[in-house]
């Protein structure tokens, strides 16, 4: 559990990328819910906002092609209330920035299309984002992203582990490890699994193929 | 003529005033500054007409900042069509949002704009993430110069100067954050930097650029 201090400090420090639009979906959201709550941070995002919005001033004009009017105009629904395909349009940023933050992404993202809209749908509603480091020589790295009820584990640059080995995720209470799933493949690895509420540090250990009832070797990749 | 500034020695204190400015009044100081004024009324009259409902008022916001609207778009997704689809959202949307302007606390323009910037950042970033599928795309290249930006108005000359007074540590990362939609960690990723100074430089720098810009007398508010 963070601190309120050392959140609020956190949250402090991103408000400049904040008002740039330069935070993930994620970050952006952590820090929209800590405006509503803190007037301090409110008064010097709205300072901030306005200095970034005033850099909209540098470009020039661009000439319009005649019909873009009539798209937007094509585009704007009869009613307010009609549609949201804009929340389509921001799952979808949601996860294009979780995979830009993660680095490259490999051809697998195609193979994984048909789970990505639950992928996408954890990480939208995400409320905790909990990155690993690898430990100790170790060459993967990763994500795990915090709903009610799921979680969204994102690895990448993960070695084989190994003749009838796999890798195991483990959320960690109190130092006592509880086993989230047990993961194959290698490489960019993208897992939802169901997600308990309970945790406040996670690793990722290799083990017999098939999972261990509690790890058996030295963490490959550890939250920070 | 804007008298060279000293950088180092304006920001906490510009920074220090305007924040005293916002507790004490709620609305920061106002000084005159003239023809765009005329303008900024007929367009925050606009978007409340869009806000009441008004069709006809989209078209005729459109036409005014339109064309700066498909400039920022274009320049921060550094391709024409996907900053015509940029704008193309974000007027859409301007259309469901129109009812939280408040014409009291910034103009129609910059609110806009900051929906358009929010919008070409979301495309270019889902481009980015599938452009990556093909192979690494690299990161863009640093941008130009602010000065081949252009400029049209006294107060773009201000915040152009303004943001060449900016350390050029504070300039880079808030011109690869504001106009290559780069995220805070692409930016500590492009300068070879740790992800907690850039995220400093684009708060600092924008802090910064408040106070360099606050210093000739521009105001921040609505017209």
């Amino acid at each position: 559990m963070i601190e309120p201090h050392r959140e609020h400090e956190d949250l402090r420090s991103l408000l400049g990328a904040y008002a740039l639009d330069a935070l993930s979906p994620l970050e952006h959201r952590r820090v929209q819910r800590h405006l509503e709550a803190c007037p301090d941070c409110a008064r010097e995002t709205r300072l901030l906002v306005e200095s970034a919005a005033e850099l909209a001033i540098l470009v020039g004009d661009e000439e319009m092609p005649s019909d873009l009017i009539d798209r937007v105009m094509a585009a704007i629904p009869a009613s307010r209330r009609a549609g949201r395909p804009r929340m389509r349009m921001l799952v979808a940023a949601a996860v294009a920035a979780v995979l830009a933050v993660l680095g490259s992404v490999g051809t697998g993202y195609i193979r994984e299309r048909s789970r990505s809209a639950e992928f996408a749908r954890v990480v939208a509603g995400a409320d905790r984002e909990v990155r690993f480091q690898p430990v100790a020589g170790f060459t993967g790295r990763g994500a795990l992203y915090l709903a009610d009820g799921k979680a969204a584990v994102v690895l990448e640059k993960m070695p084989p582990a190994g003749p009838s080995r796999s890798y195991q995720l483990w959320s960690l209470r109190g130092g006592v490890p509880s086993s989230m799933t047990v993961i194959g493949g290698r490489g960019r690895i993208v897992v939802v699994v169901p997600w308990r509420n309970a945790g406040d540090a996670f690793a990722v250990t290799v083990e017999p193929e098939g999972g261990s009832e509690r790890p058996t070797t030295s963490p490959a990749l550890l939250s920070t | 003529m804007i008298r060279a500034l000293h950088a180092e020695r304006l920001p906490a204190r510009a920074w220090r005033r305007s924040v005293q400015a916002l507790q004490t009044s709620g609305t920061p100081p106002k000084t005159e500054y003239s023809r765009t004024n005329m303008a900024a009324d007929r367009e925050s009259e606009l978007l409340q007409r869009v806000a009441a409902g008004d069709r006809s008022a989209v078209r005729s916001l459109f036409d005014s900042i339109g064309p700066q609207a498909l400039a920022l778009a274009t320049k921060v997704t550094g391709n024409r069509d996907l900053g015509e689809e940029a704008v193309q959202e974000a007027f859409v949307d301007a259309w469901r949002k129109a009812e939280t302007f408040d014409a009291r606390r910034g103009r129609a323009r910059q609110w806009v704009l900051m929906l358009v910037h929010h919008t070409a950042v979301d495309v270019v970033r889902r481009e980015r993430g599938a452009t990556q599928l093909a192979g690494d795309a690299p990161l863009p290249s640093p941008p130009e110069n602010p000065e081949y930006l252009g400029w049209m108005s006294d107060r773009r000359a201000l915040v152009l100067e303004a943001v060449q007074n900016l350390s050029p540590s504070q300039r880079e990362a808030i011109m690869l954050a504001y106009f290559n939609g780069l995220s805070y960690r692409e930016v500590a990723e492009h300068l070879g930097i740790p992800e907690g100074t850039a995220k400093s430089r684009l708060r600092d720098g924008l802090v910064t650029l408040r106070g360099l810009v606050e210093t000739h007398g521009v105001e921040w508010g609505p017209a």
